[in-house]
């Protein structure tokens, strides 16, 4: 895309969101809410970003390329990007959940995004002082719980080579899941509001706190560049050896000899 | 209203309505027809094979999610060491491949024995089915999506919590994979078809039965009962 063409698109889709903000107030709205729901987590309220992990979204004439913004919804983006502000490294998952409407609101919303002066770049890269990998495998594994009671990392992902005894969990493994997201600071704002639509239940009465994501984040990073190994499958040939066990308790325990009834009821007598 | 309403928030009240008003009225109107309508009579050996570990598993996997519900606190704590994780899961699935050994017994012994098969109405078979669906996605999610006893206490508790209280909240299901989904219909279907079918009797809480042994069939060798001609009933006739 030329930079003349760019700036070609820019203007149109100004028009196109003057004309929508002007035309339908409450689209406009529900795009917003749309976004503080599902990117926000990222790409952080009003579209600021995180430097290196998630490009902002205001001031940045990309965003305001309505179909380049939907296939970016539909399918998700990975790899190294230039965008205003330097590279960014961050990965986004496809949001197959959100329905035209609205795909469409978040794409009218950050329409009127692009042309917002960033009054302030916020700089998340200093991290904590403090930060503990293993009271962030404690907090992962689930043997020490959050402050608010959501659930542990463990019940759902594996890392490394240890988690799901040799199989697959309800979520994804998350060896390496730091340099996915584009270094500390992208995985610290996806576990602060997560976007996923099955984790944003379970965390959104249950937030996790500051301190806790940075132990986390701590704990995840100590497995960059490994990859994921899991081994033999431990929970299902146990569960097996555990039917052969039933099974033969079942003989034992239950097909013993019977007494004759009579014996029974004269022992009552 | 869209489909996950419909799944997950109508159909559980439905189905918990009909369980609770049916299961009431019939246990009023025909207290007689609250029963398992045992065939132990026309084929007992492999209704052992069958019977014993299928409620014997489906009994314990039963209390392990009822558990969950009243008190998802402590299996969290429970799960906390990686060492009582293994045990617990590793029980769930052992448990229910008992229980799934037993009912594919019941089902091949339904299918097969033309004794049995004689007296099996078509309720029979879609309870059969709903419990066979009910045990194959149960035991795909131990396998296959790890650690239900986990996570399953920030998923599913309180989701059925939410239904307890009248404050319905299916988004906590909504997004999860399609197994998942389908373990929890058929148990609202389970509960939909139990007053209507033979299922009714676990509402007698038949405790006992699980440790009595397990065929008890008294001859009396003394007397026998004969047909008089033209006497429409048998009568008790002494040797």
């Amino acid at each position: 895309m030329t930079p003349g063409f760019r700036r070609f698109v820019f203007i149109v889709a100004l028009l196109l969101a003057g004309f929508a903000s002007v035309g339908t107030a409450v689209g406009q709205e529900d795009g917003k809410a749309v976004y503080d729901a599902t990117c926000a987590a990222c790409h952080q309220a009003g579209g600021i970003g995180v430097p290196g992990a998630f490009p902002p979204l205001a001031d940045n004439p990309d965003a305001a390329d309505g179909p380049y913004v939907e296939s970016v919804i539909r399918e998700g983006l990975s790899g190294p990007i230039e965008a205003p502000g330097g590279t960014f490294n961050g990965e986004m998952p496809a949001f197959g959940q959100l329905s035209d409407a609205e795909v469409a609101a978040v794409v009218a919303y950050l329409a009127t995004l692009a042309d917002r002066e960033v009054g302030t770049t916020v700089t998340t890269s200093g991290q904590p002082a403090a930060t503990d990998p293993d009271r962030g495998e404690r907090f992962f594994r689930g043997s020490t719980t959050f402050a608010n009671g959501g659930p542990a990392c463990a019940a759902c992902h594996a890392i490394g080579d240890g988690g799901q005894f040799g199989g697959p969990g309800l979520g994804p493994d998350l060896t390496g899941v730091v340099g996915r997201y584009g270094g500390p600071a992208g995985i610290n704002a996806v576990l602060l509001s997560p976007p996923f639509p099955t984790m944003q239940p379970l965390f959104s009465d249950h937030p996790l706190v500051g301190g806790e994501v940075a132990d986390i984040v701590s704990y995840l990073e100590g497995f960059e560049g490994q990859q994921p190994d899991r081994g033999i499958d431990v929970l299902v040939i146990s569960g097996v050896a555990g039917l052969a066990v039933l099974l033969m308790l079942t003989v034992i325990v239950f097909r013993r000899p019977r007494p004759p009834y009579i014996q029974k009821l004269r022992s009552l007598a | 209203m869209n489909a996950d309403t419909l799944l997950f928030v109508v159909a559980p009240y439905v189905a918990l309505t009909l369980a609770i008003v049916v299961s009431v009225l019939r246990w009023r109107r025909h207290p007689f027809s609250v029963s398992a309508l045992s065939s132990q009579l026309l084929e007992s050996k492999k209704l052992f094979w069958g019977t014993v570990p299928f409620h014997w598993g489906i009994s314990l996997i039963l209390v392990g999610h009822f558990l969950a519900l009243i008190t998802p606190r402590s299996i969290e704590l429970w799960n906390g060491e990686p060492i009582r994780l293994y045990l617990l899961e590793l029980t769930g699935l052992a448990l229910a491949l008992w229980a799934g050994f037993g009912l594919a017994v019941l089902i091949y012994r339904r299918v097969t024995q033309a004794r049995i098969r004689a007296v099996t109405s078509p309720m029979d078979v879609v309870v059969l089915s709903v419990i066979f669906v009910q045990i194959v996605t149960g035991i795909w999610i131990a396998v296959g999506y790890r650690y239900g006893s986990f996570w399953g206490t920030s998923v599913f508790v309180p989701y059925v919590r939410s239904l307890l209280v009248f404050q319905p909240e299916p988004e906590l299901v909504a997004a999860l994979p399609h197994v998942l989904k389908a373990h929890v219909i058929a148990f609202w279907t389970f509960l939909a078809l139990f007053p209507f079918t033979r299922l009714v009797h676990i509402v007698t809480v038949p405790i006992g039965y699980l440790t009595r042994p397990w065929q008890r069939v008294v001859r009396l060798q003394r007397e026998r009962w004969v047909y008089h001609p033209g006497s429409p009933r048998p009568i008790r006739k002494n040797r």
